[in-house]
Formats: C-alpha cells, sequence, structure tokens
C-alpha cells in the first residue's frame, strides 16, 4: 500500500486515541463512566448505535456478499424499523427511566437476583466471544492482503481500542463512534463514486448486467421458514431479532442509557429506523457495483493474496493452467455481459443474459476448482468473499481514497469492539462484582475496577481473535449457543411488562426457551431469525403460565 | 441525575410525527428497491 495510503491509516488510529483521552475528563464517578451521565444528545447516540451495530464484517464481509449474492441480504433489516418504534413505547421508558446502568439489573427490581446474573452471565459469555469474532475477521484479512503477522494485525485494531474504552469510558466511545460512522460513510460513498465513475458501462447498463443475475431481487415473498432470506423472516423474524438486540443486549442498551431524556433515547433509536435499510443498500450495491466492474476488469482468480501465493509456490503450473482458462473465460464472459448491455429487445436480451449466465457459470466453475486447490495447500477454509472488495479497493482505488477505506474498516471494527468491551466492563461491575463481591464499594474503587475490566475483556478478545482459527469449533458452539438465548432474553423483558409474572416463572421461562431454541437449532432446519421469535414465545407462554400460581410478583407486591 | 423518570406527555406528538417521517421514508426505500427488482430482474 501506497505511504499516503498508511498515512491516513496512522493519522486516523492516533486521532482516535488522542480524542477518546481527551474524552474522560468527565468519567470520574460510575456514572460518569458508564452513562455519561445521561448527557448525551439524541443524535450522539443515535450515531454510536449504528456504529456499534456497523462492524468490520458488514464492510468487508456483507460488500462481498453483496458482489456474490446481491442485495437480498437486505430483507433480514425489514423488522427493524418496527422494532425501533416498539422499543421506543415499551423497554426504552422502562430502562431510561429506571436508572440502572445494565439492563440485567432492571430484571433484578423486577424478578430476582437468579434472573439478572443468569441473563448477565450469558451476555458475558457470548459477547465476550463475539467480541473476539469481530475483531478477527478484519484481522485475518489485514494479514492475508499486507503480509502483516496475525498477532500485529489484532494488535493494530485491538490495543488503540481498549486503550480509548478504559481511559474515557462510554463518553469516548459514544464521540469515537460519530466520528468513526462519518468515516465509514464517507468511504462507503467514495467506492461508490470511483464504482460510477471508473465503471466502463452506463449505470443503467450496470443495473441490467446485475439484475440478470439475480443480484437486484430485493424480495423474496414465498413463505419458507428454513430460507434466512425472505421478506416475512425479515419483517417477523427480523422484528424480533432486532428487538432483542436494541432492546436487551448491553452493547446496545447502554448506547441509550446515555442518552439525556426518554425522549432523547427514543429518538436515536429512530434515527437507524431511517437510516439502516438505506445504509444496508448502499453496502450492498458496493459489493454489487464491484462485482459488475470486474465483468470489464479482470478480477484476481483468487481474491485471499495469502493463499494465492501458495498456491503460486506449491502448485504452480496446475494455477497457471487454471489462469489461463480463466483468461479465456473471462474475456467470453465480458463480451456476453456488453452484450446484455446492449440488448434492446425482450427475446434478444432473453438470449442474451442465457448466454451471460452460461459464461459466468464457466468463471464460477474455474473459480472452485481454484479455491480447491487453495484448500489442498493451505488446509484452511478457502471461501474468499471477505477479500473481494478490498482487493479492489488497493488495486482500483486512487491513492488516499484507498487509505480512507482502510481507516473506514478500521473504524467499523473499532466502533462495535469499543461498545462491547465498555458493556462487558459494565456488566462484570454493576452485575456481578458490585453486587455480589463488594456492594459498598465507593465510585473511586468501582472505577479501578471498571478499567481493570475493560483491560481484561481487552486481552480475552485479543487471545480470542489470534487463536480464532485454531478456536474455530469452540467460537461456532459459543456462537450457536448465544443465538438459543438471543429471543429468550427477549422474552424475559417482555414478561417484566407482564404484571402476574414472577421470578421463577421468569427463570424457568428463560431455560424453557433456550431449551427449546437448542431443539430447533440442532433437530430443524427452521431458518435462525424464526428462532428468535420461538425463544421470546416460549418464556411468555412459560412465564405467564407460572405467573398464575404462587406469590405475588414484586412489581404487584 | 440517574433517576429521570419519562416525559410522556410533552413528546408523545413529536415522537408521532418522527415515526409517520420513518415510516414515509420505510415505504419509499422499499419501493426503490422493488422498483429495481421489477425493472431490472433477469
Amino acid at each position: 500500500m501506497h505511504w499516503i495510503n498508511w498515512l491516513i491509516v496512522v493519522v486516523y488510529l492516533t486521532y482516535v486515541v488522542v480524542d477518546g483521552v481527551r474524552k474522560s475528563k468527565d468519567t470520574d464517578t460510575i456514572s460518569g463512566y458508564f452513562v455519561a451521565n445521561k448527557s448525551l444528545a439524541w443524535w450522539v447516540v443515535g450515531l454510536s448505535v449504528m456504529a456499534t451495530q456497523l462492524s468490520a464484517v458488514t464492510m468487508i464481509g456483507t460488500t462481498g456478499q453483496g458482489a456474490t449474492d446481491g442485495i437480498r441480504f437486505v430483507q433480514i433489516y425489514f423488522g427493524l424499523p418496527l422494532a425501533m418504534v416498539i422499543l421506543g413505547v415499551t423497554i426504552v421508558p422502562m430502562l431510561h427511566g429506571s436508572g440502572v446502568y445494565t439492563a440485567y439489573e432492571y430484571l433484578e427490581r423486577r424478578f430476582d437476583a437468579k434472573t439478572r446474573s443468569f441473563t448477565a452471565l450469558l451476555f458475558l459469555l457470548s459477547r465476550g466471544m463475539s467480541c473476539g469474532t469481530i475483531l478477527a475477521a478484519p484481522a485475518v484479512v489485514f494479514s492475508a492482503i499486507f503480509g502483516l503477522p496475525l498477532v500485529w494485525s489484532v494488535a493494530l485494531i485491538g490495543l488503540p481500542t481498549v486503550i480509548y474504552t478504559m481511559i474515557g469510558g462510554v463518553q469516548a466511545v459514544a464521540w469515537a463512534d460519530v466520528k468513526q460512522m462519518v468515516l465509514i460513510i464517507v468511504a462507503l460513498l467514495a467506492v461508490m463514486a470511483v464504482l460510477v465513475i471508473q465503471m466502463p458501462v452506463s449505470p443503467n447498463d450496470a443495473l441490467r448486467i446485475a439484475g440478470s443475475t439475480g443480484r437486484l431481487q430485493a424480495f423474496d415473498f414465498s413463505f419458507n421458514i428454513n430460507e434466512t432470506y425472505t421478506f416475512w423472516s425479515g419483517v417477523i423474524g427480523g422484528t424480533f431479532l432486532m428487538l432483542s438486540y436494541f432492546g436487551t443486549d448491553q452493547s446496545q442498551v447502554q448506547r441509550f442509557l446515555t442518552a439525556r431524556s426518554v425522549n432523547e433515547a427514543k429518538n436515536s433509536l429512530l434515527m437507524s429506523a431511517y437510516w439502516k435499510i438505506p445504509l444496508q443498500g448502499l453496502v450492498l450495491v458496493v459489493g454489487i457495483g464491484v462485482f459488475v466492474y470486474y465483468q470489464f476488469v479482470r478480477p484476481p482468480l483468487l481474491y485471499n493474496p495469502a493463499h494465492e501465493a501458495a498456491v503460486v509456490a506449491d502448485r504452480g503450473s496446475a494455477y497457471s493452467a487454471l489462469e489461463r482458462r480463466y483468461a479465456d473465460a473471462f474475456t467470453l464472459r465480458e463480451s456476453a455481459a456488453l452484450a446484455v448491455a446492449d440488448a434492446d429487445e425482450d427475446t434478444r436480451r432473453a438470449d442474451a443474459i442465457a448466454t451471460f449466465l452460461e459464461r459466468d457459470g464457466e468463471i464460477e466453475s474455474i473459480r472452485a476448482e481454484a479455491l480447491a486447490l487453495a484448500g489442498e495447500v493451505t488446509d484452511e477454509a478457502t471461501s474468499d468473499v471477505n477479500y473481494i472488495v478490498p482487493r479492489f479497493v488497493l488495486s482500483e482505488l486512487p491513492i488516499g481514497l484507498a487509505g480512507l477505506f482502510i481507516a473506514g474498516v478500521l473504524a467499523a471494527a473499532m466502533s462495535s469492539i469499543a461498545a462491547e468491551l465498555n458493556a462487558l466492563a459494565t456488566a462484570s461491575v454493576i452485575d456481578f462484582y458490585r453486587r455480589w463481591v463488594n456492594p459498598d464499594a465507593l465510585d473511586s474503587h468501582l472505577l479501578r475496577v471498571s478499567k481493570g475490566a475493560t483491560v481484561f475483556w481487552g486481552i480475552f478478545a485479543c487471545v480470542v481473535a489470534t487463536y480464532a482459527a485454531t478456536l474455530g469449533s469452540l467460537i461456532e458452539v459459543v456462537n450457536r449457543f448465544g443465538s438459543f438465548f438471543y429471543g429468550s432474553i427477549l422474552g424475559v423483558f417482555l414478561l417484566a411488562m407482564i404484571p402476574r409474572a414472577k421470578g421463577w416463572g421468569a427463570f424457568l421461562g428463560l431455560i424453557a426457551g433456550m431449551t427449546t431454541v437448542g431443539y430447533f437449532n440442532f433437530r430443524t432446519d427452521v431458518a435462525y431469525l424464526w428462532q428468535n421469535l420461538i425463544g421470546a414465545a416460549v418464556v411468555l407462554a412459560v412465564g405467564i403460565a407460572l405467573g398464575s400460581f404462587g406469590e405475588k410478583s414484586k412489581s404487584e407486591a | 441525575m440517574l433517576h429521570e423518570g419519562p416525559h410522556r406527555e410533552d413528546t408523545q406528538p413529536k415522537f408521532r410525527r418522527t415515526l409517520i417521517n420513518v415510516l414515509i421514508v420505510q415505504v419509499v426505500v422499499l419501493v426503490i428497491l422493488g422498483f429495481l427488482q421489477m425493472f431490472y430482474a433477469a
């Protein structure tokens, strides 16, 4: 990468840390450190919410998904606006108005200590691991592209993040999120602008080519509960997923707890309701644009440069033969793509599309052979979806813009990781240390423990990220386990709004919900979006059924 | 400061207005996506 691009990356990293340290001046109490003394404006919180959700996986993985699979992934977000509206009139006033530091703290006030501790423990386990995986995704790509040892890439992202999160607390996280979100959007728009300017065909023709492969098919109205991306799974299952994530996950709840008032907290969530689908559309369209661009400029046969180098070194002649076939197939596909763009009658267009799809299939089969070769040589997973857009950026973007995009990927990674470290430290200190170990601790002591907890979770995330490949199956198990209770925890919070529900009902309902989702996860093909709905429904049913027996709930007492 | 309560009465009209705006924006976005699908599908 050109030194100017590196300079942009270094300036960004330095600025984030220095700015985060500057924001530490109002964090001498735990209220300041954990919820910014409830002083932040709705737009700061709103951008922080969006930055927390948008990780580096979105910048490199989702754009890659746009390139390979098209725009249909956007359906997963169709329930988000509705979820934000529901949260605005239910959980947001309930949590913001109750003066809690964590969502789980509220569960003790409403139910009992065991329900609080169990949900907080589930959060720590799953978010601790997921923090490692969202750090690992960009670190692995950076390692392969820049030839850095993985541990350096992990440190490049993890170290500055831990420093500003530990020193500045939630204020540093929120204000860094604002700047990072702006950087991310500017980077995406810059890539889009370059694509439009450098595209060898008109935007209309580019859309025709993308549309002919089905990549512009945003809606699938089939009602198939085994299919992840459909309109109905997005609207119904997606609503429950977003309700769980934004309403009960401490990494998001802590964002809106920093808002000045309930109304500002509501409006901060509505910012995502406005902008999430258009933003996700932009991310996917960037990927689709890269796909069309690569119809006219030959991309590498393998996008992962580390795998490419390994295959060239180990199976040079086989790879050269594949590359020759690839070059010929590319020329044929390019002319077929142009024919799709130029066809002006329905019958001619249908023929042109059929030829184009056939030639695109040929390219894909050659790539599949190359990926299989890479798998044999490296003995690693060979999917290179995450490398498509970074390779495009580094080879096709002008000097400066490439650095801006890399800084944007770092910003996306750091904004998510910082919020998660901040939330993990908060739950560790408030729900465990202060609750069970040292209930009478002074603020100054709790602050020191909080900073220590942030460093601990930061190191934990870095270790998980560094050994992500080795820990692959463990991480998968934890992530899968995490999906068991997402909807179930939402069920507990919904139960909290029902006066007749009580502690044992909530606790046993949570266990029943997780067990049921576990069954659906392992024994059926029901798509995971629907499992959130199932989990919430089981908790509600069990909680309400048990709530009609025994003592009165705390809220009634 | 932590025990600030909700201010429902003076914020509901503004919230409802925002809500209507959100719905309008979503409909516009869905129409654009639908347009892309209809006019450029294979």
